[in-house]
């Protein structure tokens, strides 16, 4: 009997090699000799971000199986910084607003609001919201909340998200024990009122942090760090269960105040690795895939998945960044040499086939002030050896430097043909790979020379992609780690900033966007696509532009 | 005997104090910054300062270790870096998940591993031996993660009869594939000690008195020779389990089994200090365990061994 | 892996004796040659070091240099006979050049584990007493790590790279060398060739080294051949992990990582690389076997 296991399981692997070489042989030349065409074809075709809802009247009723990337390091709106949490955090909480599927702010906990003048907000807040634990949705649950993110006792990193309010510095020096520009007037009405006009303010409540939570659920806990995994909201699913690398529940809240979800709730399995993912979705244990960019044509071609994929443009925009103020990237010549260097096209075209589109700038096509046409740095390796020359470098005496990323196979699947055609340019890059915080941190202190990194919209406003990124206030953690310094481009956002008028704003973020492209300060690579596959019951899935846009109140299952 | 284990258990003391102690020096020198995986992006100096503050990580090494050491011995492991969780709590939830693992891989590698042995040994230099040790041998040769990608791949792919991830409800079939990998992987190394263990018997004098009395074959290799090698493989197999234990990380990591190995990678990854110390020293009471358990068993078939 | 006491008996005693034909050494090479699967696990090993050796000359392809993005993902052929990997590089040139670095690690990793298991292991059991007992204790600890998960923090500790692999597998390995070294020593230290030698007024140093270790050597060669082969398939499991040589260095384990993102429609990416360690990791054993078998006298018919 053993001795027969041990015979059927050598014939099986024996067998087993035999054909992957043979299934290899077979079908991965047709694909890859058409890798520019299909990729054009598919962008044409493949515009759905909604799978069909029509085939009936919604059902209520159902687990939706799905599965997340990683571990939660929290499920506390203070604390989640990550895409990943940001998106569970919006399931559980509400926000006064949230965002449509294009990214347009819509009403969510705030029924309504007014604009008195360029610096005020008065917020008309839903009198029939819950949170879990039965307690009402108040406008002081409001104030706490967002008090809450300013107070240093707690310690968020999201305090910039509530700094520009009235009273906001005050309030986190200690100096008064409220901030004055959160102003309760009746149990459902807030007034926010800012210190200077800001445009963005409003589709910056969307974001994470701003999510409401209940006092009386945050002060059980001495250590308000224990709240991270006991989540009390207002939102469309409450929270179950949630282990380390296995699984995250939640279950549908009946109460909900916009109406329950359709499905009854979600069974999260933590899959770290996507080929994994893709297996167990084959085999018919999830019911959602977020497709990794090598099996997009393998899918996307076969009839029975076809019907039920989705893709839409995200707001991700991925870079190069080129530190300011050291060498050798000080040199503006070096710079723009390093951006004629690199064949984005050809890369993204072969490394993330369907998965991306090229980048050319920081404003992603989407928002307002984007400019299609723009291709500031097409790819000439003739011109880059010039410009290299002219910085003093020659063969002999090769432009070297470290190119650091975050560790990653999908990161480095991209970097070596970047490093591999640096070099054919007269760089001589080294790639070295970090863990994702010691990276951040080390790139935040601006010890990179050049660093791979990204970049997603908190909200859907251009400014967003400029003002944190390039502005010289903004170095280091802002999020302008290349140190970019430039007083003319400073002058020009804050300009921005302040102006109300929509169009001449969009004006200045485009200006202000052209010198930031002059100066090579990053090189842009690619906008990411995302690529979801459900199975044929699930219904009513859309893909929102804003990573934590979707509280899942449209999916259904047939089932 | 009893002075013997007590004298042994005490001198696992030292033992623990430098496992403790070259673990947290390796902490130590990891270049990573513990607080951005606490306080995030964009947070202001003073955040980050205080976050500082409150882990104690601007004190100097000796404090740091005697403070962490102070809390073990207390019985509190502290708490993880990343998620915040218990690292006593994150040890009793994944560590079952392992022991499940390593059981049913070690009840495979038992039966293959020993069954293969005695064949091999009682046809010592025949064609059977060879194409039995060589196909071992080829087993053995054959890296983990490459026969896990190619179990998952015929399996899951292919025969789609075996979920390919992860525990589900915890039922037997998720650890099923996990098992035969891990299992098979140290069959060989079973076989290999039976085989051995078995031929050194098979020469001893009462073995060839019997076979020469004309005793039927079965009954001196299954009577006779086996019992007396098993006592050598048993002790064997106990330190076999104690690799299994803690030697399924790769296994783990491509099954998506969330045991105590992949967490343990996990931790280590993302500079988790106060999980890496944890699970370390946990998987090294468990190692000294083991090869306690297999020096009293010596003891105990060897009285001499004691006086050594 | 081994057990070491199945080895410490081993070797009782085989005085060097300077007439050739009766050689032990040459004897046991004789017995070995005539093992036909440890000759077989020679071939391998031959033709492997050959392979690493003529790497640039047999690769039809640069393995680093030779990309080309309008190639990628392409199935085995007469052009590319392994196929190619995302960014259009022959896998062929890879897999051989791979060779080198897994070679490079087996030998690298022991002459680590030996030097410092030689030595402490020598220094425990010539001198006994507190220095036994320091370097011991030490042994003890080490042994008290799951081998793996060692390599791996040290290989985060002190960054991941090629020499940070050397030493994280040799490091590992030592505590058991040392035993093994240290059980030998204590075996030949009164033995009446050192006594001779002692008496001649020979220092510690030249007894330990040209008395004691050469009488060794036979437990040595066996745990550090079968050492090679956990080494090869321990550097393949780091690099799978992340820890190995750094891309765009061609390492077998590195190889299959990458791969492993496109299991589902370039499998070649993962078998040629796979089965690359499979060969290496068995010719080392085979060899390893029969050395064993020839050179442990308990294993003489």
């Amino acid at each position: 009997m053993v001795k027969r296991k041990n015979k059927i399981y050598t014939a099986l692997i024996l067998l087993l090699v035999l054909a992957l070489v043979f299934s290899g042989c077979g079908k991965s030349n047709e694909p890859s000799k058409e890798a520019g065409k299909t990729s054009t074809e598919s962008a044409e075709k493949a515009t759905t971000n909604e799978t069909e809802s029509s085939s009936g009247e919604p059902k209520y009723g159902g687990i939706f199986r799905s599965y997340l990337g990683n571990d939660l390091k929290t499920l506390d709106p203070a604390f989640a910084t990550a895409e990943r949490e940001g998106k569970m955090v919006s399931l559980l909480y509400d926000s006064l607003v949230k965002f449509d599927v294009n990214g347009k702010v819509i009403p969510s906990l705030a029924k309504s609001w007014e604009t008195p003048d360029d610096s005020t907000l008065i917020f008309h807040l839903v009198d029939n919201a819950k949170f879990h634990n039965g307690n009402p949705f108040t406008a002081q649950d409001v104030k706490y909340s967002f008090e809450r993110i300013l107070d240093p006792e707690v310690g968020s990193p999201r305090t910039w998200v509530f700094e520009k309010v009235k009273g906001a510095k005050d309030f986190m020096e200690g100096k008064s024990d409220s901030v004055e520009g959160i102003e309760v007037s009746d149990d459902y009405t807030v007034k926010i009122t800012l210190e200077q006009p800001f445009a963005p303010f409003l589709s910056m409540l969307g974001m994470p942090a701003a999510h409401i939570v209940d006092k009386n659920e945050i002060e059980k806990y001495p250590d308000q760090k224990d709240y991270a995994f006991n989540p009390v909201g207002t939102g469309p699913f409450k929270f179950v269960e949630y282990s380390n690398g296995d699984k995250f529940v939640i279950e549908a809240n009946e109460d909900y105040f916009s109406g329950r979800p359709y499905i009854d709730g979600v069974n999260y399995r933590i899959i770290q690795d996507e080929s994994t993912a893709v297996a167990e979705f084959e085999a018919g244990n999830l019911d959602e895939l977020d497709i990794p960019t090598a099996d997009i044509d393998r899918l996307k071609n076969n009839p029975a998945y076809a019907p039920y994929i989705l893709t839409s443009n995200t707001f991700w925009n991925f870079y190069i960044g080129l530190t300011f103020n050291k060498e050798p990237f000080n040199d503006i010549r070096v710079r723009k040499a390093f951006c004629y260097a690199i064949d984005r096209e050809a890369i993204i075209n072969t490394v993330k086939r369907n998965a991306g589109v090229v980048s050319n700038g920081p404003i992603p096509p989407g928002l307002d002030g984007y400019r299609e046409g723009l291709n500031p740095y097409p790819y000439n390796i003739d011109k880059a050896k010039e410009l290299l020359a002219e910085a003093g470098y020659s063969e002999e005496n090769p432009c070297s430097f470290e190119l650091w990323h975050s560790d990653s196979k999908t990161n480095v699947a991209l970097l070596e043909p970047i490093q591999a055609m640096l070099n054919q340019a007269g760089f001589k890059a080294k790639l070295v790979a970090m863990e994702w915080n010691s990276y951040k941190a080390a790139v935040r202190a601006g010890e990179a020379q050049a660093f791979y990194l990204s970049w997603g919209a908190d909200y859907p406003d251009a400014e967003n992609y400029l003002y944190p990124l390039f502005h010289s206030s903004m170095s280091g953690g802002g999020g302008n780690e290349t140190r970019y310094n430039n007083p003319e481009f400073d002058k020009i956002i804050e300009q921005a900033q302040r102006t109300s008028d929509y169009d001449e704003r969009i004006k200045l973020y485009q200006k202000a966007e052209d010198i930031t492209i002059e100066d090579a300060a990053r090189l842009w690579l690619y906008l990411s696509k995302e690529w979801l596959l459900y199975r044929p019951e699930v219904k009513g899935a859309k893909i929102y532009r804003i990573f934590n846009a979707d509280k899942l109140l449209d999916i259904w299952l047939d089932r | 005997m009893i002075k013997y284990l007590i004298r042994r258990i005490i001198m696992l003391i030292p033992v623990m104090i430098g496992v403790s102690l070259v673990t947290f020096s390796l902490i130590y020198i990891v270049p990573g910054d513990a607080v951005e995986v606490i306080v995030g992006e964009r947070a202001s100096e003073e955040i980050r300062e205080k976050a500082i503050e409150e882990l104690g990580l601007n004190k100097p090494f000796h404090q740091q270790y005697l403070s962490y050491m102070s809390n073990v011995l207390k019985g509190n492991l502290g708490k993880s870096y990343i998620n915040n969780k218990s690292i006593k709590e994150s040890i009793m939830e994944r560590f079952p998940i392992t022991f499940k693992l390593t059981l049913y891989s070690f009840a495979i590698s038992v039966i293959v591993g020993i069954f293969v042995g005695v064949v091999s040994a009682v046809k010592q230099n025949t064609v059977i031996d060879s194409i039995v040790r060589g196909t071992t041998l080829l087993g053995v040769s054959t890296p983990v993660m490459f026969s896990s990608l190619l179990i998952i791949y015929i399996f899951g792919v292919w025969l789609k009869v075996m979920p390919v991830s992860g525990i589900g409800d915890g039922s037997i079939k998720y650890f099923l594939l996990p098992s035969l990998v891990l299992g098979l992987n140290s069959a060989v190394f079973t076989a290999r000690l039976t085989r051995s263990c078995m031929l050194e018997v098979i020469r001893q004098d009462y073995i060839r008195t019997a076979r020469s009395k004309g005793i039927a074959e079965k009954i001196v290799i299954f009577k006779h020779a086996m019992r007396n090698a098993m006592i050598p493989i048993s002790t064997n197999l106990i330190m076999s389990f104690g690799y299994l234990l803690t030697g399924s990380v790769i296994t783990e990591t491509i099954f998506g089994l969330p045991g105590l190995g992949s967490e343990t990678v996990r931790a280590v990854f993302q500079r988790d200090i106060p999980a890496v110390m944890g699970y370390f020293l946990f998987q090294a009471v468990i190692f000294v365990t083991f090869n306690l358990l297999v020096d009293i068993s010596y003891a105990l078939i060897n009285p001499r061994i004691r006086f050594n | 892996m081994e057990k070491t006491q199945l080895m410490n008996k081993s070797q009782k005693k085989e005085p060097e004796k300077k007439n050739k034909s009766n050689n032990p050494w040459i004897i046991a090479w004789r017995r070995l040659l005539r093992d036909k699967t440890a000759v077989f696990g020679l071939y391998i090993i031959i033709f492997l070091i050959f392979i690493a050796v003529f790497a640039p000359i047999l690769s039809p392809y640069h393995p680093i240099e030779d990309f080309n993005l309008s190639e990628a993902f392409q199935g085995p052929s007469m052009k590319h006979w392994f196929g190619t990997d995302w960014m259009g590089r022959d896998i062929l040139s890879r897999v051989l050049y791979g060779s080198r670095i897994s070679l490079t690690v087996g030998l690298a990793s022991r002459v680590v584990t030996l030097s410092i298991g030689i030595t402490l292991g020598a220094l425990a059991g010539y001198f006994r007493g507190k220095v036994d007992m320091v370097i011991m204790r030490l042994a003890e600890i080490m042994d008290a790590f799951p081998n793996f998960l060692f390599a791996i923090a040290i290989s985060v500790a002190i960054g991941p790279g090629l020499y940070t692999v050397f030493f994280a597998l040799g490091f590992v390995g030592w505590s058991g060398m040392a035993r093994l070294i240290r059980g030998q020593v204590m075996l030949y230290r009164e033995s009446e060739f050192v006594e001779a030698a002692r008496s001649l007024g020979a220092s510690n140093s030249r007894i330990i080294f040209k008395e004691i270790l050469p009488n060794c050597m036979a437990p040595v060669i066996i745990s550090t051949t079968m050492g090679i082969s956990s080494a090869i398939m321990a550097e393949a499991s780091l690099s799978f992990l992340g820890l190995g040589a750094q891309p765009p260095t061609p390492t077998w384990g590195s190889m299959m990582n990458f791969g492993r993102q496109y299991i589902w429609t370039a499998p070649y990416m993962i078998i040629f690389p796979g089965l690359a360690i499979v060969l290496t990791v068995y010719g080392f054993n085979l060899f390893g076997d029969g050395l064993r078998d020839v050179l442990d006298p308990r294993m003489k018919d």
